[in-house]
């Protein structure tokens, strides 16, 4: 009886032991989105910047874009105003909440979008000028440690929550000491590699660090990839107008 | 000749299981391959009708270009990294087709891909054929059938809303649209990024003779497929770019770019822009330059479409036109009809190619298994033929008289199998196949299928069993002739 009850136990202790290893503790993981989500975030501030996007193309060579973003993550909000080149200045993109719209100044038109579409013939998507929501949109499926260049790193295997994001599946790679993301992939359903992105310089501005260099990475056409860089940065307060259509209507008149 | 001849025939009716069963392998192939070839035969005239007369001409000219350019657009794996050429000197190359006697008509096209909208819900998308209506019409005067409403007004805008593409868009919406009704527009080009065109629905009509490509095209007024397709007057300076935005372009080395904590983080100036109302509602500078080059290019055009008096021509079209574009340097092309039909019509090609295919490997089996019949069939005949070898028949007779048997049986089985074939065929014909789903209609190149006896299938027939018929004797005469005719006398004790 004695025997029995010793097996018992083992059993009982090998099924613990196996249960505690499949559900792996990847808290910390998520502790690590969340922080990198927040110190992204312009919290009680507006942002405002001018974006440069070289966008190198093995067919249609290379193009140059220049467009003003106005940002204000209480609302999630933000204004995108094309500047150059000339035959596009004028188009916008304006993000209130969950609704995207563009606008066509040559026919003084707004047209519904997605965030999950891409700018223009970029490799950037409309969702990427808004704020990071790695923590809500993703949940953690696995990571790894590794070195990323001269950097300690985690490599975070994410997976969707929802449909709201353009990839269901990404990897990022974070540093262990700052979090700050330098490298993304991003995969589709079926696991394949779409889109890459490297984030090599960062800047702080007030509470927030941003990435103020960007390059997307097209996995599907080689050569292809847009590389984005930040300047002109404010923190300054946006008039409230700025994030209506009627703003977009009268700046292109 | 005669003897052989009679031997042959004797032999022939004497072995009557023998040739019941080689003749009737060699009819039943015979008759697949006649129906088989016939069939493909008229499903390719067929295809190559119903894409001419219906939506491309003959020939299609456009702007020099790498790629599968369609009139839908390039399709392959360009098709998202390159604009359609617009076609130069337009009016040159016009003038010079007009002058040719055997040019009929032709029709000038543009094409564009729309995601069509309303309000705020997205409905669809519809591919754009940017027309003007009185030439279209002459180049396709019998394939657009107006169900609703009509073509919009000469100087005026208007989409004519392809009925399988309304269907789609009501599903979304819950009603039907009618003539009147306006719907939004929106497409990407690489020159002009994303396009909006609120555009009238004039009418709805169908394509009387379609398939699934063309049931997705809608025929629009020219001036909104151009400014949907990004062709507009003005055009982009190629980017002068700082050392610092040239770091990126080329292949990237990770390791490099992230060697050090110093070289990740940057400080920026953080600016304090002009608060005052200048600043804001002039952020955008001048915008004239921009509407002046957005003007729509009013002489611009993707496609010519090019249709011949007689088919017989396009050979001489084709090379006419190069020497054109040749001698005047113009970067221009022409295309076949079958490149500007697009996947559809190279998937009805393919799979012919596919149906020769097992036609030639049913042939080869039946090559084996005649073979073999034959081998059998000479074996047991060793007796007969050593002895005609050992009262002087000559080697070349023995030959000789095997093959022409061969051929006397290909010949009586090969025309008993064209006529059964044919049989088949006329009441193929008569009854007419209806394509029951998508992948016959793409074999049929439209939505019914009459086959007709096709000549070359007939020959083409006769040419294969006459040589079946050579292979297949070749092998059981070599081995009577390496028997000796003491041992083949032998052989029948």
């Amino acid at each position: 009886m004695n025997k029995k009850m010793q097996l018992i136990a083992a059993v009982l202790l090998i099924f613990a032991l196996a249960q505690a290893v499949q559900a792996q503790d990847f808290s910390h993981m998520e502790a690590i989105l969340e922080r990198i989500d927040a110190q992204s975030r312009f919290d009680g501030m507006d942002f405002s910047c001018v974006l440069t996007m070289i966008v190198e193309d093995p067919e249609e060579g290379i193009e140059k874009l220049v467009v003003r973003q106005f940002r204000r993550d209480d609302g999630e909000r933000y204004l995108l105003l094309i500047q150059e080149p000339v035959t596009q200045r004028g188009q916008g993109y304006l993000l209130e909440g969950d609704n995207l719209w563009f606008y066509d100044p040559s026919s003084r038109q707004f047209a519904h979008t997605s965030l999950k579409e891409t700018f223009q013939d970029s490799d950037v998507r409309n969702a990427d000028f808004g704020q990071s929501s790695y923590a809500s949109s993703y949940e953690v499926e696995g990571y790894l440690e590794g070195i990323l260049g001269n950097f300690d790193v985690y490599i975070i295997e994410l997976k969707a929550v929802d449909d709201t994001v353009p990839f269901p599946y990404a990897k990022i790679w974070v540093t262990k000491d700052s979090n700050l993301v330098l490298k993304a992939e991003e995969y589709s359903l079926t696991r394949r590699l779409m889109r890459s992105a490297l984030f090599p310089k960062y800047t702080k501005v007030g509470e927030a660090v941003i990435p103020v260099q960007m390059v997307f990475v097209d996995e599907l056409v080689e050569g292809k990839k847009t590389q984005v860089s930040l300047s002109e940065i404010s923190v300054s307060q946006i008039p409230d107008h700025v994030f209506t259509k009627a703003y977009i209507e009268r700046v292109n008149r | 000749m005669r003897i052989l001849l009679t031997i042959a025939w004797r032999n022939v009716r004497q072995h009557k299981v023998k040739t019941t069963i080689i003749g009737l392998i060699m009819v039943i192939g015979i008759m697949v391959l006649v129906v088989g070839n016939s069939f493909m035969d008229t499903a390719a005239s067929g295809i190559e009708r119903y894409y001419i007369k219906n939506y491309t001409g003959h020939l299609m000219i456009t702007g020099q270009s790498k790629g599968h350019l369609t009139l839908f657009g390039f399709q392959d794996l360009t098709a998202m990294e390159q604009t359609v050429p617009r076609i130069p000197d337009y009016a040159e190359i016009v003038e010079f087709a007009s002058s040719l006697p055997y040019v009929e008509t032709i029709n000038p096209q543009v094409s564009a891909t729309a995601i069509v909208s309303r309000g705020e819900k997205t409905l669809g998308a519809t591919q754009l054929f940017g027309v003007v209506p009185g030439q279209y019409q002459e180049m396709f005067p019998d394939n657009v059938e107006i169900l609703e409403g009509g073509y919009w007004q000469p100087g005026e805008q208007g989409i004519l809303l392809n009925k399988t593409v309304a269907e789609l868009l009501e599903k979304q919406v819950g009603f039907t649209f009618r003539p009147g009704d306006k719907l939004l527009f929106t497409s990407v080009s690489t020159h002009t990024g994303m396009r909006i065109r609120e555009v009238e629905i004039t009418g709805i009509f169908r394509f009387k003779q379609s398939n699934i490509q063309l049931d997705m095209v809608s025929l629009m007024d020219v001036s909104n497929a151009r400014a949907l397709a990004g062709m507009v007057v003005g055009h982009t300076d190629p980017a002068e770019l700082t050392s610092e935005e040239q770091r990126f372009l080329g292949a990237i080395d990770e390791d490099s770019i992230f060697d050090s904590f110093d070289s990740l983080f940057t400080d920026v100036d953080v600016e304090e822009p002009a608060a005052d109302d200048d600043f804001w509602f002039s952020i955008l500078g001048e915008t004239e330059t921009r509407d002046l080059s957005n003007e729509e290019d009013t002489g611009a055009w993707q496609y010519l479409l090019v249709r011949l008096t007689d088919e017989k021509y396009l050979r001489q079209a084709e090379a006419d036109f190069a020497q054109f574009f040749a001698e005047r340097g113009i970067a221009a092309q022409t295309r076949n009809w079958r490149e500007g039909a697009g996947a559809l019509a190279e998937l009805s090609y393919g799979i012919k190619s596919v149906f020769n295919t097992v036609v030639f490997i049913i042939a080869v089996v039946a090559v084996i298994i005649i073979m073999n019949t034959l081998v059998i069939s000479v074996t047991e005949r060793m007796s007969e033929i050593g002895t005609m070898r050992a009262i002087g028949a000559q080697k070349s007779f023995v030959r000789r008289m095997i093959v022409l048997e061969t051929m006397l049986l290909s010949g009586i089985s090969g025309t008993v199998g064209v006529a059964a074939g044919g049989l088949i065929l006329l009441i193929l014909n008569r009854i007419g196949l209806k394509a029951s789903n998508v992948f016959f209609e793409i074999i049929y190149g439209g939505p019914e299928l009459r086959p007709m006896l096709s000549l070359s299938s007939v020959i083409l027939s006769f040419v294969v069993i006459l040589a079946v018929g050579a292979v297949s004797s070749a092998y059981p005469t070599a081995i009577v002739m390496k028997t000796s005719p003491l041992r083949a006398m032998e052989s029948s004790r």
